[in-house]
């Protein structure tokens, strides 16, 4: 995902906010709601009750005295958590101390460290995105954290998670080797002030000769921004897009791929697909959107790009993360605050990405790493994060009415995280994502067709198999 | 003792019994031993290492560094067409922007060089600003301001009767989009170097030049041009290497795309080695680009030396 100049724009991508929807939320509300979060997260004596036959969970101070090292993404999440840690160093006497790095250089240095080799690293526990599970665990740099599961008889469940979401981030080949933090599922985000208002909806109708309705699938969401360029160009888009060559277009495509049903490769993972028909005609949708639906410069553009336009209020509809509509909401400069909502992915199926708590082989410290995880995600910590603004990866907070108060959104993301799908299960799925970039990208700029872009795409895919 | 040691090499020493000379030659090694086993250290091993590796299969998903695989890794890379292509968009960038860079850098360092010219100093310290800017500052300040719909080159395009252009989002303009930013970066170290040889010039060839009644263009082209040579020849070497290895500029304003049309070696090589995580090819990748900017070196000493004795 790499996403990489993408420093900044990677950083923010995975920012998880908090958000609120267009449901009539005034900004004394969001201002309650922010203290009365604040407020949750000052409160360590706050406690929510456990699901299902949850255990009391213990911590051993058996590592008292030892510090423990994780690389993570500064974010909000990350923020989070720090402010809860003096609690778990009260509980076990174990000091956690964060390395926060922007997203673009996580890879590189996690890889070094990781390749360390037994106890040799320097991270103890890790946050892993959600494409380098398959290649982290199949190197064999990290810990299957089945048998600690078992071991923690009942302390830590795996039925605290949605099954999408484990699916997405957590097993790899029937084992479990990391516990879901948090997820960042894709989504249709569009213009609710638009979509109600008369006079857009009878200039469009003008135009396209139909009215202005939520498109049910990707051909008639791609007609839909096609015609709505037309009706204020230059000032209104159809979509901001983010058509950069590299994790940007990926991340967008898949939508579009897994919307008309196709995918990267076939379900048995013997051969590639993206150069069959639904590849191809998902290829062909996308780049039909970039050249007609979308802002100028979008083949180049990244989230950041999307971002911009988004709050400027230049686009009727964006294909992306969560996040893009909180700052929507929420930033100080949006022109488009309270006129923004998100809905699943037209044709049913968008990208869900997560980020994953795991123990690398190389911690020089595993013992103390599993105290530390047990703690973060337990019920009342994920709760609280939760609380603080953190797309869930546990089921509780989507059942826990203050959550649904604070943010009524979470009923749409529950839906995009239920019928998301995240990337083909290859142990390099970081390189699927550069062939695909390339290809793509050479595709969108008329390099070439998409057939020709796809059956080039599949001719180095085979590689990863 | 040292100087007399140097000033007498084959007389006899009293206090060792060997001669002057072989003393001599030990006092050297002595001297520039710590820094031969310092290079040895920081830039030998890591090279033969390289090397090793490069020889090897080493996937990193795969465990450590594998069996001998004789060229394979290089049969691999040189068979990749993304790397063929990274080779070839290399060669642009390079020659454009050295041949552009020293142009506008020697036209700027004549006129800077002008006897009597007022704010000389001012207008100097503007000309360094780029080259003081980090590349990646660089980067995200020219993808605002090439932004097709908010940037300022398109606003300048706008006023004075130009199309708006997509530059950094079409094959046609990506590549030149690049090349420009590079130029309006490094210029300033070109200037510099280029500057300070002028300077140095000898003032007598192009005092009698004047005398004899040679015009401004015959003085540049027969007096002050050949006497620069060996200047213009190292920042043309200095820049060409740098420009070689272009890599950041291309991450933030670019990420290589569209299709791969700006996609440099050095960009490449991180892909190979850091996403695919195939350390044997990018370190083969990383021996091809040692031995190509070696070969260039080698070239340029060579026509350099050449021009000396000439």
């Amino acid at each position: 995902m790499i996403e990489r100049g993408q420093g900044l724009r990677d950083n923010h991508r995975k920012e998880n906010r908090v958000i609120r929807t267009n449901r009539g939320i005034d900004r004394r509300r969001l201002l309650q709601l922010t203290g009365a979060a604040s407020l949750g997260l000052t409160l360590p004596a706050t406690r929510f009750a456990p699901t299902g036959a949850q255990e009391e969970i213990t911590y051993s101070r058996e590592f008292e005295g030892t510090t423990l090292h994780a690389l993570m993404e500064d974010l909000r999440e990350t923020t989070l958590i720090e402010e809860m840690l003096p609690e778990f160093e009260e509980l076990t006497g174990i000091k956690v101390e964060f390395e926060k790095v922007v997203y673009p250089v996580m890879h590189d240095k996690l890889v070094s460290q990781l390749a360390a080799g037994e106890g040799n690293g320097t991270y103890d526990f890790l946050e892993v995105d959600f494409y380098w599970v398959y290649e982290f665990a199949r190197a064999g740099w990290m810990e299957d954290l089945g048998p600690r599961i078992e071991e923690s008889g009942g302390q830590v469940t795996l039925d605290r998670y949605d099954p999408a979401v484990l699916q997405i981030g957590s097993e790899v080949d029937g084992n479990t080797y990391y516990l879901p933090m948090y997820v960042y599922p894709m989504g249709l985000l569009y213009r609710t002030d638009l979509f109600e208002s008369d006079e857009f909806k009878a200039q469009y109708k003008e135009i396209s000769g139909s009215d202005l309705v939520m498109p049910t699938s990707v051909e008639e969401y791609v007609a839909m921004i096609s015609a709505a360029q037309q009706v204020d160009p230059g000032n209104l888009y159809g979509a901001a897009m983010q058509g950069m060559q590299g994790d940007p277009i990926v991340m967008e495509f898949c939508n579009y791929l897994y919307s008309v049903g196709g995918d990267f490769f076939t379900e048995d993972l013997s051969a590639p697909a993206i150069n069959d028909e639904l590849g191809v005609q998902a290829v062909q949708l996308y780049v039909d959107a970039i050249n007609n639906g979308a802002q100028p410069g979008a083949a180049n553009a990244d989230l950041n790009d999307t971002g911009a336009l988004w709050r400027q209020g230049k686009a009727l509809t964006s294909v992306s993360y969560l996040f893009l509509l909180s700052d929507g909401e929420t930033l100080e400069d949006s022109e488009v605050q309270g006129k923004g909502s998100v809905t699943t992915m037209p044709g049913g199926t968008g990208l869900t990405g997560s980020w994953s708590w795991g123990i690398p082989v190389s911690s020089p410290n595993p013992g103390a790493a599993w105290e530390y995880l047990k703690w973060v995600e337990s019920p009342d910590v994920a709760m609280r994060r939760a609380l603080g603004g953190g797309v869930a990866a546990q089921i509780a907070p989507y059942d826990n009415p203050e959550y649904a108060a604070q943010f009524p959104w979470m009923a749409q993301v529950k839906d995009l995280i239920a019928t998301g799908k995240g990337l083909p299960g290859v142990t390099k799925q970081a390189q699927l994502v550069e062939i695909m970039g390339r290809h793509l990208s050479d595709a969108v700029t008329g390099g070439s067709s998409a057939q020709d872009a796809m059956d080039a795409a599949a001719e180095e895919l085979k590689e990863l198999l | 003792m040292a100087s007399a040691e140097i000033a007498a090499p084959t007389e006899q020493n009293p206090a060792t019994g060997s001669t002057g000379r072989a003393s001599s030659a030990r006092y050297r090694w002595s001297l520039v031993l710590p820094t031969m086993l310092m290079l040895l250290g920081v830039v030998g091993f890591p090279i033969g290492y390289a090397l090793y590796v490069s020889l090897h299969e080493y996937d990193l998903t795969e465990g450590g560094i594998g069996p001998w695989s004789r060229i394979e890794n290089f049969r691999d890379v040189l068979g990749m067409n993304v790397f063929i292509q990274a080779i070839q968009n290399t060669v642009v960038l390079t020659i454009s922007v050295v041949v552009i860079e020293l142009i506008v850098a020697f036209g700027l360092a004549l006129l800077l060089n002008q006897p009597g010219l007022r704010f000389k100093n001012v207008y100097l310290c503007i000309l360094l600003i780029p080259l003081l800017v980090s590349p990646i500052a660089v980067g995200l300040i020219w993808r605002l301001l090439l932004h097709p719909d908010l940037g300022a080159v398109n606003w300048v395009f706008d006023q004075v009767g130009l199309p708006a252009q997509e530059w950094l989002s079409r094959k046609s303009t990506a590549m030149p989009a690049v090349i420009g930013v590079d130029v309006w970066h490094e210029t300033s170290l070109l200037l510099v170097v280029l500057l300070a040889g002028l300077a140095s010039l000898p003032r007598e060839p192009l005092e009698a030049a004047r005398v004899d009644g040679a015009n401004g263009f015959q003085i540049l082209r027969t007096v002050t041009i050949p006497l620069m040579a060996p200047v213009i020849l190292i920042a043309s070497l200095i820049r060409m290497i740098s420009a070689m290895k272009t890599y950041d500029l291309i991450y933030i304003l670019t990420s290589g795309g569209p299709g791969g049309a700006t996609e440099t070696i050095s960009f490449r090589i991180w892909k190979i080695g850091f996403t695919n995580l195939n350390m044997g090819q990018a370190a083969a990748a990383s021996i091809l680009l040692l031995i190509a900017i070696m070969a260039l070196t080698l070239v340029l000493i060579r026509v350099m030396r050449r021009n000396a004795s000439a």
